[in-house]
């Protein structure tokens, strides 16, 4: 059925998938993600920042698909500290925690690590399908998106980031205006007129999204992390032994509709722009508490494995759907996302609409990708979560130099322009006073990225269209369609404010 | 809560109060700096330069004004007392510590802003002094504030780290650091 969407590209993919650089990409990223999401305190986000500057010099196939897979393990990875000493790795395993933990107070850490490395790999292997499907019929739609179409799209993403997050409209507004403003900071693309560069040479091109990426998502974090600090408790006795797996493994197959559920909520909370993994553990978690009879419900909270499938089944699931919107639209619904958006772009690979027109084997080759990865988390985390628990106790005085140094090599290393430094350094400031005031910051990042489809979209439409707004507006009627999206983005998050 | 939160200031207009939540003119009010100094910088371009860029600027400062004056003032009643005030975000913001006894001290809003100066520090500092000694002195001091207090692991760390990451960057990316 795939073969007949785009039988060459899917062969191209397969190609790719083939050489071995590239499974051993997927092998080596898959396992770099799990370690660093299982330090607490690194995301999935500040994973795949901070390794992309080193995968530039590697050719885009392999260096993206590296960095797919880090994304996916670092997700599982996050899971790890939250069972072992009740601290997320990442907003995606906040609720992971509740049971979790509470399995490891009593001893049972490998039977709540083998099922959360269960769920979590069958579970991304289920969104990755979903993605295989939905991706080239809404890409192929998206190539009829002109000028107009483009611009109205960007103005609807970032119109419904506060409709899904429920933020403050005028605030998420005014972060995405804010980063559509830094987007246009450059040369125009009419006249090649300089813009606000503050007389940099390197600025000329424009802020370079990556750089205000590193400073919002990993530098505000680390900013963050110093005041907010974190927990560490002691050991305790872990049961060990080939039995505890067996029983985690017994343990989901005795449950297919609580993991089915848990994996179909998260598969569709991580389509939605602005919401990730960290919204879809608490909807699952609670759904699941909803579903449960009384009994069961109250001893949610106590250690009890439903918990855990309901957590980890949900947040490996956001990964392949997020990239729904993320390759066939260029729009990212998440920080993670938006990190891999830069990697594209930064891959010299043009997101948007046109990616799987112009890059479809590479582009098939990471989604692709994601069956192998997802594979791999199911092994390494039953073969490895104990190993990989190691990395949980790194403590927190070690990671907060040692990633406020990655983030500013990082951010310079991007294209070595020193201005970024300080670009860097300003939206790590920034970062924390949008979360402080409750910003979001996905805004004012989709604003930087969106920056030049929005102001291509803009001129050259409104120079087609004849000038007019309402020839403008009312292209076609993809635009019409649009418009009718815009509004009732505003009007749900109206209601909901 | 170990928080600073910005004053709220309460203006006494006739029998009307305004109480203005400075925290949250913070952002509205870097924007609209930023704005300025845009409109400054661009005012000479030609039109088509700013076919775009232009109206988003006018947007941008509506939306800071807007933001501004719905989230920072709010209007108290005629006697002052204030049972309408805006409740000040940062105030009501509680990043739920579960700091253990012993990181009490450690993780608060002093050693924060002391790492945003470091961190300033190390970024104006890497040009004239270099890389490797900048990295080590940025690296050994934060671990310093943060709690590490043996030598051995201060120095191992530090040095350790920055050799790493000189390595893989400088040596191995090419990044002219």
């Amino acid at each position: 059925m795939f073969g007949l969407l785009a039988p060459a590209a899917i062969d191209g993919a397969l190609g790719i998938l083939a050489s071995p650089y590239v499974l051993f990409a997927i092998l080596l990223g898959t396992a770099v993600g799990i370690v660093f999401g299982a330090i607490p305190g690194f995301s999935a986000t500040m994973t795949i920042i901070l390794f992309t500057p080193v995968t530039i010099p590697f050719e885009p196939t392999t260096a993206l698909i590296f960095l797919v897979s880090a994304y996916g393990g670092a997700v599982y990875g996050g899971s790890i500290p939250a069972i072992l000493i009740n601290t997320p790795g990442a907003p995606g395993s906040i609720v992971t925690c509740w049971d979790g933990y509470e399995l490891t107070k009593q001893g049972r850490a490998i039977y709540a690590l083998a099922v959360s490395a269960i769920v979590s790999g069958l579970a991304g292997l289920i969104a990755a399908t979903v993605l295989l499907i939905f991706a080239p019929p809404i890409s192929e739609f998206a190539l009829n998106f002109g000028n107009p179409e483009m611009f109205l799209l960007a103005v609807f993403a970032l119109t419904i980031i506060p409709a899904a997050k429920g933020s403050s409209l005028s605030k998420a507004l005014l972060a995405g205006a804010f980063g559509l403003l830094i987007g246009t900071v450059g040369n125009d693309p009419q006249l090649a007129q300089p813009r606000a560069t503050f007389g940099q040479t390197a600025l000329l091109e424009g802020v370079d999204f990556v750089v205000v990426l590193i400073g919002l998502f990993v530098l505000a974090e680390v900013f963050w992390l110093a005041y907010r600090g974190t927990v560490v408790t002691g050991d305790h006795t872990v049961q060990r032994g080939v039995s505890e797996v067996y029983d985690a493994a017994r343990a989901v197959a005795s449950r297919p509709a609580a993991f089915l559920r848990g994996a179909l909520i998260g598969t569709f909370i991580g389509a939605l722009p602005g919401a990730g993994a960290d919204v879809a553990n608490f909807v699952s978690y609670n759904e699941a508490k909803r579903w449960a009879n009384d009994e069961l419900a109250d001893r949610f909270g106590s250690g009890i494995i439903e918990g855990v499938i309901a957590a980890d089944s949900s947040n490996n699931a956001t990964q392949g759907s997020a990239l729904i919107p993320t390759l066939t639209l260029g729009i990212p619904g998440s920080g993670a996302t938006a990190a891999l958006l830069g990697a594209i772009a930064l891959h010299g690979l043009n997101p948007g609409p046109a990616l799987f027109d112009s890059s479809g084997d590479i582009v098939y080759a990471m989604i692709l990708s994601l069956f192998v990865g997802n594979a791999l988390i199911l092994v390494y985390g039953l073969a490895g979560s104990r190993y990989f628990g190691k990395f949980a106790y790194i403590p927190i005085r070690y990671i907060i130099p040692s990633v406020a140094v990655l983030a500013v090599v990082g951010g310079f290393a991007v294209r070595n322009a020193p201005v970024d430094l300080y670009i860097v350094l300003l939206f790590g400031l920034l970062g924390v006073v949008l979360v402080v005031y409750d910003y979001p910051l996905v805004s004012l990042v989709l604003g930087v990225i969106l920056g030049d489809i929005a102001e291509s979209g803009f001129v050259t439409g409104w120079l087609l269209t004849g000038e007019s707004a309402a020839a403008f507006l009312f292209n076609s009627y993809i635009a019409i369609g649009l418009l009718v999206l815009i509004a009732l983005s505003l009007v749900v998050t109206a209601i909901k404010n | 809560m170990t928080g600073i939160t910005p004053p709220v200031v309460t203006v006494a207009a006739g029998s009307r109060t305004v109480e203005i939540d400075t925290g949250e003119l913070l952002f509205p009010g870097l924007v609209l700096a930023f704005c300025l100094f845009y409109y400054w910088d661009t005012r000479a371009l030609p039109e088509l330069s700013m076919l775009y860029a232009g109206p988003l600027l006018y947007a941008t400062i509506a939306l800071a004004l807007v933001t501004a004056a719905v989230q920072a003032v709010s209007v108290g009643g005629g006697d002052g007392s204030s049972d309408e005030r805006v409740e000040s975000a940062a105030a009501a913001f509680d990043p739920d510590t579960d700091a253990g006894p012993d990181d009490e001290g450690i993780f608060t809003v002093r050693s924060a802003a002391l790492l945003v100066a470091l961190t300033a520090g190390y970024v104006l500092a890497l040009e004239p002094i270099g890389f490797l000694t900048a990295t080590v002195a940025f690296l050994a001091a934060t671990l310093y504030l943060f709690g590490e207090r043996n030598p051995l692991a201060l120095a191992g760390y530090s040095l350790g780290f920055a050799v790493g990451v000189w390595l893989v960057f400088v040596q191995w990316l090419m990044i002219p650091l």
